[in-house]
């Protein structure tokens, strides 16, 4: 009995403090109000026990807009229909402010009476944490949904999907997300990738999380082909190991990649045919590389290069690549009649026969192709402004072999080849032409010099040959005169005389056509010449005519060196100095003056005398070749000693004049250049 | 030669030249330039190397003895002038005798090739009588009075 009593006494005893001091709300209430409240709940509401006791009932603790339905629950309790129930509700503080309680009643008999008694947490910061979670889960769920990349999480150890976000599914031909999960992505991948894929996601994801980006080819579920770009991160989902990977669809970019990649390579093909034009090799060279250039860009089994002579009537092939053996290569001659030049070929347009075996009455080489396999084939014409000149052709063993695009292609191959086998020629011409050319000039060059060598060998021959003679004349007449003057009168002495004279004058002219003509063929080089001695070996020279003549000859100095050639410059200043002594009025001493002026770069030597003087008009005549102003009784001379001055002057590169008036005398000059100071 | 003869009766220029008119007025010349010497004369480069050499008439060497001094054209018909002096510079004894080239060519490359060839002067024939008459004598005593002569002999 003791034991029973101590039992419930410790029962009730434990009972109380249990309620009394538990952190969970305990409460008990009937139709009426709440008859117990514990503190926790009391504290919970934000009250006291004693303001809820007896005071309030639960739907003074509910939050309004869920008393209605808390009502019903709490009916259907003490009217038995459900005999306990755990739910969640919206609690009212005494401030007023909402809570979240989860609470659990059950009914209960009280003092004969229905109540209810339970349990209540308060959960409000549980709800607050579970809002932000699903408002953050909503958030992510949102980008994941919307996405425009392709984003699946891959479970590690089966290797299968566990989700997909919609793009993904659309990507890959599925109505929805959920049709992705439990896919394994490798059965997406063609087969031949599939190893190296599979090692990307072990290793490279799950294995090192290297985090690096790869392109794939991939299949959609309806087997269309496109490319991804894909990254994978190695992440914890749910507890297990994954790989978050993000999907990209590249395809559109990569069949741009691609036809640009097609693009730059026909250019890069393109050039290098031009670039073989370049090098202006002979035809046969430039339609080889073009044949085998342009099989590159357009798969075919055959390309011939051909030539067109309409004037022949016959065409040659020029260059031909062709897949294993054939009876037309290169250099095959065939009359243009075997051929089929269309008229529209002839305006430029290009000639495709898509069948040949469709063709009702083929041309002969038509038949010599199909006989090798050759189905369809295109002729592009070869133009060279609006003439056709031959034509590039592309066979192959299939018909319809060729798209518009490879028309347009070989068509741009065949631009360039015409443009560069008319080159090819044209450099031909011209280089037979320099040739010729060159040919010429050597020849005539040749005939040159032997005209040259045959009149200075005329001229050596003359100046012997001339002189015997003369020397005959001269002594033989002298000797009469001498030896046998007294067997001569007067009148023989003067024919002897006369004789003698003429022979003179004859060495004279003939030793001046002969320094004329050594001028004109001389190779004058320059060198620095000394004026002074120029003139002083001139005054030795002309010495005995000086005295002869009693003549004053002034030198002025000073004399600058001049570029020039001394044997030259000693028969010019010779010949004036000559003239000066000579062309004087009679019984006048000549007066002659010799000096240098500097006129920049030149140097003009003036020859002064006090001689007769020449009129205007003739000054320029004085300067020519046998021209003479008086008769040689009068002032002996040949006409031709101012000749070579002008002469050798030219040579060395310098002008000469005169200025003078009749009976004023002279004043003849030439210049040269200086040498540098 | 034995010292009795005046070494000038016998003293011998040999002129080889082939134009006659020339032989006859250099001969003038000589005259006029009254020197005792006496001028040979030989019409060609065979001639002249004949002479020289002492063959057939000229074996006689008291009429055609050695010359002491050569004057010799360089157009001659057969042998020309230049293989005369060649010839006559090859021979060890005949070398030494002085060779004055008188002839109508100044140009250049004959004048320099005789002179390589071992001439000992070049002498252009003038066309005036007067000027042939002072070269003349103007030679002859410069070689013949002036000069003193080698001994020569075959």
């Amino acid at each position: 009995m003791k034991e029973r009593e101590l039992a419930d006494e410790v029962e009730a005893t434990l009972s109380r403090a249990l309620v009394e001091q538990s952190l969970v709300g305990v409460y008990l209430f009937d139709e009426r109000c709440f008859l117990y409240v514990n503190q926790a709940l009391a504290e919970i509401f934000g009250y006291q026990p004693q303001e809820i006791i007896g005071r309030l009932g639960p739907l003074d603790l509910t939050h309004p807009d869920d008393r209605p339905w808390v009502k019903e629950k709490i009916r259907q309790r003490p009217t038995g229909e459900l005999e306990s129930l755990r739910y969640e509700l919206r609690g009212l503080r005494k401030d007023g402010t909402t809570l979240w309680c989860e609470l659990f009643g059950r009914r209960v008999q009280y003092l004969g009476r229905p109540a209810v008694i339970g349990t209540l947490v308060d959960i409000t910061e549980h709800k607050e944490a579970e809002k932000a979670l699903r408002e953050s889960e909503e958030k992510y769920r949102a980008l994941f949904e919307a996405s425009q990349e392709g984003i699946f999480v891959i479970d590690a150890s089966t290797g299968k999907a566990v989700i997909g976000n919609p793009f993904l599914a659309r990507m890959l031909g599925f109505d929805s997300p959920e049709e992705l999960v439990g896919l394994d992505p490798l059965d997406f991948v063609p087969e031949e990738d599939r190893e190296r894929v599979r090692r990307i996601i072990v290793e490279e994801m799950f294995e090192k999380d290297l985090r690096k980006v790869h392109e794939y080819r991939a299949f959609t579920r309806d087997s269309r082909e496109i490319w991804v770009s894909a990254i994978g991160v190695r992440i914890n989902y749910q507890g297990r190991m994954a790989g978050l990977v993000s999907v990209r669809d590249i395809t559109e970019r990569k069949r741009a990649e691609e036809a640009l990649r097609r693009y730059a390579e026909r250019l890069r093909i393109l050039r290098e045919v031009d670039q073989a034009i370049l090098q202006a090799q002979s035809a046969e060279a430039i339609a080889q590389a073009a044949a085998e250039h342009i099989r590159r860009l357009v798969p075919c089994q055959r390309v011939s290069v051909v030539l067109f002579d309409f004037e022949a009537g016959e065409t040659t092939m020029l260059a031909a690549h062709v897949n294993g053996e054939t009876a037309i290569g290169r250099g095959t001659r065939v009359p243009l009649s075997a051929l089929d030049i269309s008229e529209g070929l002839r305006r430029g347009r290009v000639h495709m026969v898509e069948d040949t075996s469709a063709l009702p009455d083929p041309p002969e080489v038509v038949r010599r192709l199909q006989a090798e396999g050759i189905r369809s084939y295109i002729m592009i014409p070869l133009m060279v402004r609006d003439e056709l000149i031959g034509s590039l052709n592309l066979g192959a063993t299939e018909p319809g072999s060729f798209s518009q695009e490879q028309i347009e292609i070989a068509r741009e191959v065949a631009d360039s080849l015409a443009v560069a086998i008319q080159q090819a020629h044209l450099h031909e011409q011209v280089r037979r032409h320099a040739e010729e050319l060159e040919r010429r000039v050597a020849e005539r060059t040749a005939r040159l010099e032997t005209a040259n060598q045959e009149l200075e060998a005329f001229v050596y021959s003359v100046s012997h040959d001339l002189r015997a003679p003369l020397r005959a004349m001269e002594g033989f007449a002298q000797a009469l005169l001498e030896d046998y003057a007294d067997c001569l009168d007067e009148q023989g002495r003067d024919y002897a005389r006369r004789i003698v004279a003429a022979a003179q004058r004859m060495d004279g002219l003939i030793e001046d056509l002969l320094q004329y003509s050594r001028l004109s063929r001389m190779h004058v080089e320059f060198h620095p010449v000394s004026l002074e001695q120029v003139i002083s070996s001139v005054l030795t020279q002309l010495e005995g005519e000086i005295r002869a003549r009693e003549a004053e000859v002034k030198v002025v100095p000073p004399f600058p060196e001049v570029l020039g050639h001394r044997s030259i410059l000693e028969q010019v200043l010779g010949n004036l100095l000559s003239n000066a002594l000579k062309f004087v009025p009679k019984e006048v001493r000549p007066h002659v003056r010799l000096w240098a002026e500097p006129r920049k770069r030149w140097v003009r030597i003036w020859v002064e005398d006090n001689g007769i003087g020449i009129a205007p008009e003739h000054q320029r005549r004085i300067f020519r070749i046998f021209e003479r102003l008086h008769g040689v009784e009068t002032y002996p001379g040949t006409g031709i000693g101012l000749a070579l001055v002008q002469k050798g002057i030219e040579c060395l590169g310098g002008r000469c004049g005169v200025e003078s008036e009749v009976g004023k005398g002279s004043r003849f000059w030439v210049e040269l250049k200086a040498t540098v100071s | 030669m034995s010292a009795s003869r005046p070494p000038e009766l016998h003293r011998v220029i040999l002129l080889v030249e082939d134009d006659p008119n020339d032989i006859l007025l250099i001969q003038r010349a000589f005259r006029k330039a009254t020197l005792t010497t006496v001028l040979r004369v030989v019409k060609d480069g065979d001639e002249a190397i004949a002479y020289l050499s002492g063959e057939g008439p000229y074996r006689d060497r008291r009429r055609y003895p050695l010359p002491v001094l050569i004057l010799l054209d360089l157009k001659l018909p057969r042998r020309s002038g230049f293989e005369v002096l060649q010839w006559l510079k090859a021979r060890s004894g005949l070398r030494r005798i002085p060779v004055v080239v008188l002839t109508s060519s100044r140009d250049s490359p004959d004048v320099n090739r005789a002179y390589d060839l071992g001439a000992n002067s070049y002498l252009v024939k003038p066309v005036k009588a007067a000027e042939l008459e002072e070269m003349v004598r103007t030679m002859s005593l410069y070689w013949l009075i002036f000069n003193h002569p080698p001994q020569c002999h075959e």
